[in-house]
């Protein structure tokens, strides 16, 4: 177990070493100037001669390589152009924020879809499985903008239940709205995994065993079939969590939620180049790193797991 | 001479009749048929060109009717004056009119668009109402449609061309070619898909030109979905190439002496098209996606081309105000409706190619 958790921290650090150097290769090794880049077309000579000494792009390409392994590594993702002030520093400051909502949205989403799944499963074939398979397919289909949107219209506007603007210092019902449009599509595509996962396990032998055993059918379905229908599903729930985090970026933005999502696309809409760049290689760092705890999580779970 | 042969079914034709019998593959197939047909014939369905302003008009109602009258252009042949007014009457050749402002006004009728009077006055109906500058809602999702589907069309061909070519190599040469594509694929899977597509773009947007080669919005937005879709087909084709190439017929091309391109791309490939097929039907839902996404983002398709992302994000303003919610729902039905069918259609082909999948 040692020597694969070992493997596989090696193998992370790999990965980003590859996230960074694809980082760098995108933002300074294609032709065209990263100065004029970062200050747009229309800058001025002067301030792009100035920026271009200050990155030091006028040394070879090898080492400005290196050097932004190096800053990379020590935490230094530049400075925003806006703000003037350190990317990470921002990012820092922004991190609890999209962490609650993706963690809030995550928990429901799990919670909430692996029931829809299993009742989903129970009536197969049936018009409440057809139909709540329906929606759960509407819901990957809308990409949570759209979600968002029509949430915010809904219980925002038309209702006017709920808030569809700001943080949780203004009152915890903040959260709800945003992290419900962001958990719908995670919710759908867990709701489908443990609908076809009980399908699988509900026909197995030990499950007839239970139930011939005279065991009520709701142990049944939760000790022996849902038990054993989980593990494609914590696979899911992780995958997804690179998917629920883009999405964090489209639902803060329309929520006005001051993560780090809103702190990027405000950066698009400023064309503030070096805030995107790190925001975005932050975002990856990050999903790496989130990987790499799940992997370990899910060998130490699930003995089936190669430890070769 | 009796002909007893038994005339032999393609593996097609049977996936072709398990898709029909396929309630959800059905749905998907009239969906998408839907999509394509308004996506060509958008310009006879709809009754304005989607980028025909007529500010007098901005933001109407859904069912509001309009009353214009159409002038010749003195500066362009092509294309009339949009009047709105109020009322007209025709005397002795000379049209008189009353502008929504109420001033009255006249006009010679040499100078009206057309011949007849039903070339020059019209009196449409805006099904779904107006946006800001008065352009007609219907006509400009109905475009949106033309430009999701080739959106979604070709930037999927480009990562079908990336994923196919490095999923195979992978999947037929393992090893240490395996080792390095795997790793590819690891890094670029490390970065959310829209998130990559933006920083494409926003690096795309910011250059003149890429090696030389100056892009328009269009195909910065087809190369920017399509290099940040071919993972997942990647993965497919690797799959499918781990076991198809163990089968018998492989060894057999190994024996004739044939090239390793030869039998990966004559004869293994033809082998796993049925995945590919699944998985580049549910890249088009999610090409149109990320088209939409980055567009709503001012990324992707530049204004005033009626991207459906582009729709929603001028909806978007209306809708914090509170007012005109169509203006927003509407495109968000249209770019759902069209995802979904793709994601139905690609439901239903799994099932469908999949000979282990029971016969419903």
């Amino acid at each position: 177990m040692a020597f694969f958790a070992l493997r596989k921290f090696l193998y992370m650090i790999l990965v980003l070493l590859g996230v960074i150097t694809s980082s760098f290769i995108v933002n300074y090794g294609l032709p065209g100037d990263p100065a004029r880049v970062m200050l747009g077309q229309r800058a001025d000579e002067q301030s792009i001669l100035a920026l271009r000494k200050e990155l030091g792009l006028d040394r070879p390409k090898i080492v400005q390589y290196f050097d932004y392994i190096g800053k990379v590594c020590r935490g230094d993702l530049g400075r925003s152009l806006t703000t003037n002030r350190p990317i990470l520093e921002t990012i820092w400051e922004r991190f609890s924020a999209t962490a609650l909502l993706t963690v809030t949205a995550l928990f429901f989403s799990t919670f909430i879809g692996i029931i829809i799944g299993v009742i989903a499963s129970l009536h197969q074939g049936k018009l409440l499985d057809t139909g709540i398979m329906s929606i759960a397919l509407l819901g990957i289909s809308l990409p949570s903008f759209v979600l968002g949107l029509i949430l915010l219209l809904i219980f925002g506007i038309v209702l006017n239940l709920l808030p569809i603007s700001g943080y949780i210092d203004k009152g915890w019902n903040h959260l709800i709205l945003p992290a419900f449009a962001l958990s719908l599509r995670p919710l759908s595509i867990i709701a489908r995994v443990t609908r076809s996962s009980m399908l699988d396990t509900l026909g197995q032998d030990y499950v007839r065993t239970a139930r011939a055993k005279g065991i009520s059918e709701f142990k049944v379905i939760t000790r022996h079939a849902l038990r054993n229908a989980l593990n494609p599903v914590i696979t899911t729930v992780s995958a997804w969590f690179a998917g629920l985090l883009a999405g964090t970026y489209f639902i803060e933005f329309i929520f006005n939620w001051p993560g780090i999502g809103m702190f990027t696309i405000d950066s698009i809409f400023k064309l503030d180049y070096p805030a995107i760049q790190g925001s975005v290689l932050f975002a990856a760092v990050i999903f790496v790193i989130v990987n790499f705890i799940v992997d370990i999580l899910y060998a130490t779970v699930d003995p089936k797991v190669k430890i070769g | 001479m009796a002909n007893n042969e038994v005339q032999g079914k393609s593996l097609w034709n049977y996936a072709l009749r398990k898709l029909l019998r396929h309630s959800a593959g059905i749905v998907g197939i009239i969906l998408v048929s839907v999509l394509t047909l308004t996506a060509v014939f958008a310009d006879a369905l709809s009754f304005f060109d989607p980028t025909t302003q007529i500010l007098e008009y901005s933001t109407k109602p859904a069912g509001f009717s309009g009353n214009i009258l159409l002038k010749r252009n003195p500066a362009r042949e092509e294309v009339p004056i949009y009047l709105a007014i109020e009322q007209y009457s025709l005397k002795n050749d000379t049209v008189f009119y009353t502008e929504l402002t109420g001033i009255k006004k006249t006009i010679p009728i040499k100078q009206m668009w057309g011949d007849n009077e039903s070339d020059w006055y019209i009196t449409p109906t805006y099904y779904l109402g107006t946006d800001n500058f008065g352009r007609d809602l219907l006509s400009r999702i109905l475009h949106g449609a033309r430009i999701s589907l080739v959106v979604g069309v070709v930037s999927v061909i480009i990562s079908l061309i990336i994923g196919i070519i490095l999923g195979s190599l992978a999947g037929y040469f393992r090893g240490w070619v395996d080792g390095i594509i795997q790793y590819i694929i690891t890094v670029v899977w490390s970065y959310p898909t829209i998130l990559l597509a933006i920083l494409f773009s926003s690096l795309l947007k910011s250059v003149d030109d890429l090696f030389g080669f100056t892009l328009d919005a269009f195909w910065q937005t087809f190369i920017v979905i399509g290099i940040t879709g071919w993972v997942e087909i990647a993965r497919i084709v690797r799959g499918q190439f781990f076991s198809l190439r163990e089968m018998e017929y492989v060894e057999a091309t190994k024996a004739f002496g044939f090239s390793s391109f030869r039998t990966i791309f004559v004869h293994i490939l033809p082998n796993a098209f049925g995945p590919i097929i699944v998985v580049a039907t549910a890249g088009i839902a999610t090409a149109i996606v990320t088209e939409a996404s980055l567009s709503f983002l001012g990324l992707g398709i530049q204004k005033p081309t009626p991207s459906w992302g582009i729709l929603i994000q001028e909806g978007y303003g209306f809708i914090q105000a509170g007012l005109n919610w169509g203006l927003t729902v509407f495109p968000c039905l249209a770019m759902g409706l069209a995802v979904y069918g793709f994601n139905l259609l690609g439901d239903g082909l799994r099932d469908a190619l999949d000979p282990k999948s029971v016969q419903r």
